[in-house]
């Protein structure tokens, strides 16, 4: 007679499945249900309010108008960058191709801080014009819509550059020679070979820009807020905090929520759907040795234009918003004789928060990524080699929560735990809630990396060990583990550094005595401190920039910039 | 081997300290002064740990009432700008009646007549001007320079959703006969910037605005650090923003609650405030250096029973005349 035994992978399938239910599908389906049923009851309410009014339409108009400027910016800027690094002699190539990544890793509302004190209307260009010609009126005036697309620009490229520089790098050249063997000129060769081969490529990296750029919040809050320019996920951010002034507030941001999330998918249909159809085979798998092209006279003017970009981007931002975290008290000119430390020591040593908020960013860069491989790591294997239908689900569900606006997930957690459940159990006001929606939001690049390196795992190999006896618990160990373990760690790292500078969904779920490092550095700006904030900024990025370096020497620069 | 993690990484994280020797308060008060007050109310009483959520007021009451529906406040006391939201808090029942030790030293003006709430601080909304730029006859006097074209794009205003002191001085200025709605159609027009309290301040000391409505002692403190700002009293009248302190009927600890209450009204607290260049409420306690007695200040007409009523209307108006 056949005993039918419980699979242990079965056990932790299911076990997967319950986590990925309370993690994704509770807080997801609360945000629905808060949607189309405002008040216990299915009903289209919510979005006939919205519908309604004029500012939520200009706020839509916004988000897709700045998006799209910004991604054609940034993906132009980027793929040129990735073709000089790539494909020309140009001098300091191997110096750029490290520099020009490096803007990745200063959050995007730093960066906002930082062009606004550089080229706002009180910047430094500003000041120094304003006090040459001893006059009130500013050179020129940047805020709103194109303050946010520069920035968007400046923190958007590097993406773009890394997408097509890896394209470039696994590229097939073949087709580039005999272009230029039989007699194109370099222009030529590029607009007519190297271009139309890559576009797909460049496509993607547009797509990811425009994801990025339309879910995000640091910019638009830091450089439209203030003017009352508001895109969809600042109006959201806005309509959660106006829950005292309109009742059904809560139900208005879901619906809202649901229809920024439509809008991103449409778009990334559509272009998918477009990009399909036009797929070549350019990528050989072995690294070949690219023709360089010689830039000749062009030499010089090119690398001068990298060497603006690196200082445009890395160097005048940072050297600001030092600057800025130096001066005394905000508004003197920043000069050596108003420089202290003060603003260190106050948000080092006496700013409760800022403490507070440097130690949970830590906490979360560490627990959230390793929760989140574990987790993925599971769905990978459900989904990969069981081929069950529950695993596969699960590998869709796990993805959600990276799919949709961080705005949009944040909400979700906040209605799905801003009440008691299960008695008097709940992670709503507490570190835990941050925990969960990172590990949640984080739980894709687990999935995916793990899963990469499974698909091209055999069965066989497993079998193999089954058969000469070894018990699952011991083929997963010996066999699985460590053919996963290079995904299983760049998957960790490439969740640790995002964790370290998380703002978006921290700045909805924060509760006091729970800020994280984003959350005191975005407060203090917000409140006006502006000094203090830029003091904490430069601890902020220089902790970031610390843990790229670890990941980098510890991966052998397979992960980070 | 997941759950074993995650119980380890609680464990590690030492979570749920105990609650009993948390006070927990919900603030619209600027940091500094919290931090301030943290450090001065865990000093004197010594076992209780004090815990701040600071932000605008708006998003406090919206935190505020948002737990309050879920069943799980977690607020012992609230301490916020917009003194006419405490009448609608206490009519629903959120707040909790407390004779505190020092009521009776508190001007019955700066008190509610139940005692569900105290004055913590008087602030007043004043006009900020940047000293380098702004001198002799072009310093502000009245609320109407604000709409003066001179001073195009380079003014600076709250809106009464960020702040409570805001949203009161907006009350008075719009019943005003001589401002009413036209007068922020009028500001917005001439190119209002719209920030925190704070924020506008920030800005008028860099020359980004030339003049802001702002609070006076936050002007007080910047100057004192060396930052190019002065201000103004509208010869119209400042506008008296009390910013009041109450205890939260259902917050965890009442008793902890009581203590903090006493102490922000006690000799002690209101000095440490008025060491920050806030206006106590206490006649007892010296007015911080610089500031003219109150009693001879003109202030502007504050109609609290309007304001209480039209909170939501003013607000949606404010935005909707300045999108």
């Amino acid at each position: 007679m056949k005993r039918r035994v419980l699979q242990p992978t079965s056990v932790l399938i299911c076990l997967a499945g319950i986590t990925v239910a309370i993690l994704v599908v509770y807080p997801l389906s609360s945000l629905m249900l808060k949607a189309f049923m405002p008040a216990g009851r299915l009903s289209l309410d919510s979005f006939r309010e919205i519908f309604s009014a004029r500012e939520n339409y200009v706020a839509f108009y916004r988000s897709m108008f700045v998006s799209s400027v910004a991604t054609v910016t940034s993906t132009v800027l980027g793929a040129f960058l990735a073709w000089v690094v790539c494909r020309t002699d140009v001098p300091g190539r191997r110096f750029f191709k490290t520099a020009l990544a490096v803007p990745l890793l200063i959050p995007p509302f730093i960066s906002a801080m930082a062009w606004l004190q550089l080229v706002g209307p009180a910047g430094y260009v500003n000041s120094i014009y304003m006090a040459v010609r001893n006059t009130w009126d500013p050179l020129f005036v940047i805020y709103g819509p194109w303050a946010i697309i520069l920035v968007m620009t400046v923190s958007g490229y590097p993406l773009a550059y890394l997408v097509v520089r890896g394209g470039l790098e696994r590229m097939n050249p073949e087709m580039e020679e005999a272009a230029q063997i039989s007699g194109a000129s370099v222009f030529k060769v590029m607009r007519d070979v190297t271009l139309p081969m890559m576009a797909p490529t460049i496509g993607s990296a547009a797509l990811l820009v425009f994801g990025s750029k339309l879910e995000n919040f640091g910019v638009p809050a830091v450089m439209g807020m203030p003017k009352n320019y508001f895109v969809m996920t600042t109006k959201i951010y806005k309509l959660i905090h106006q829950s005292f002034v309109i009742p059904n507030a809560l139900s208005l941001a879901a619906a809202m929520s649901i229809l920024l999330t439509v809008a991103a998918s449409v778009v990334l249909l559509v272009t998918r759907r477009y990009l399909g159809r036009r797929q070549y085979t350019v990528i050989s798998g072995k690294n070949v040795q690219p023709n360089i092209v010689r830039l000749g006279r062009s030499r010089r003017p090119v690398a001068a234009f990298c060497w603006l970009i690196v200082i445009t981007t890395v160097v005048l931002p940072l050297a600001a918003i030092v600057l800025t975290s130096l001066t005394k008290a905000y508004g003197l000119p920043p000069v050596p004789q108003n420089w202290s430390l003060r603003n260190f020591r106050y948000v080092l040593f006496e700013l409760s928060t800022a403490r507070r908020g440097l130690r949970n960013s830590l906490m979360l860069a560490v627990v959230s990524p390793t929760v989140a491989l574990i987790l993925g790591s599971l769905i990978a294997y459900g989904s990969v080699k069981t081929k069950s239908r529950l695993g596969q689900a699960l590998d869709v569900i796990a993805n959600m929560p990276y799919s949709v606006p961080g705005t949009v997930f944040a909400l979700g957690m906040i209605l799905a735990w801003n009440k008691t459940v299960f008695g008097s159990l709940s992670i709503y006001n507490t570190f835990w809630i941050l925990g969960v929606a990172y590990v949640a939001r984080y739980l894709a690049y687990g999935v995916r990396n793990v899963g990469a390196s499974l698909e091209q795992l055999d069965a066989s190999l497993e079998e193999a060990a089954r058969i000469s006896g070894a018990s699952w618990k011991w083929s997963f160990r010996d066999i699985v583990i460590p053919l996963v373990k290079p995904g299983l760690v760049a998957g960790w790292f490439l969740v640790f550094l995002p964790s370290l500078r998380e703002l978006t969904i921290s700045a909805l779920l924060w509760s006091p005595g729970n800020e994280t490092l984003g959350v005191a550095v975005y407060n203090l700006h917000e409140g006006g401190n502006i000094t203090a904030s830029s003091a904490l900024a430069v601890v902020m990025v220089a902790a970031v920039f610390t843990a790229n370096w670890v990941v980098k020497r510890l991966t052998k620069g397979q992960v980070g910039y | 081997m997941l759950s074993a993690t995650v119980v380890m990484l609680m464990l590690l994280c030492g979570v749920g300290a105990s609650a009993a020797s948390n006070v927990t308060l919900y603030t619209s008060v600027p940091q500094p002064i919290v931090d301030a007050i943290i450090i001065a109310f865990e000093a004197a009483n010594p076992g209780l740990k004090l815990q701040a959520y600071r932000a605008s007021t708006s998003n406090v009451l919206a935190k505020l009432m948002a737990e309050h529906e879920g069943g799980r406040v977690t607020a012992d006391v609230i301490w916020v700008a917009d003194a006419a939201v405490y009448e609608n808090l206490k009519d629903q029942g959120i707040l909790q009646r407390y004779e505190s030790t020092h009521a009776k030293l508190i001007p019955a003006v700066y008190k509610d007549a139940d005692l569900y709430y105290y004055h913590a601080r008087l602030t007043n909304v004043v006009i900020g001007y940047n000293t380098r730029f702004i001198k002799g006859d072009l310093i502000p006097t009245s609320w109407h320079d604000l709409a003066n074209p001179k001073f195009r794009n380079k003014i600076g205003l709250s809106t009464p959703e960020r702040s409570g002191a805001f949203l009161v001085a907006a009350s008075a200025l719009v019943n005003h006969p001589e401002f009413g709605w036209s007068f922020f159609e009028k500001t917005h027009a001439n190119g209002a910037v719209y920030d925190s309290n704070n924020g506008v301040l920030q800005k008028v000391a860099t020359g980004e605005l030339l003049l802001g409505v702002v609070l006076d002692f936050q002007v007080r403190e910047m100057k004192e650090q060396g930052s190019p700002v002065d201000y103004v009293w509208p010869k119209e009248g400042a506008v008296l923003a009390p910013s009041p302190v109450a205890i939260l009927a259902k917050g965890p600890n009442q008793a902890g609650a009581r203590t903090l209450v006493d102490f922000l009204l006690s000799k002690e607290g209101q000095s440490k405030l008025a060491e920050l260049s806030v206006i106590p409420v206490r006649a007892d306690v010296p007015a911080p250096q610089g500031v003219s007695s109150l009693q001879d200040a003109v202030h502007m007409k504050v109609d609290w029973a309007w304001t209480a009523a039209n909170q939501a209307t003013l607000i949606q108006r404010f935005n909707a005349l300045t999108q």
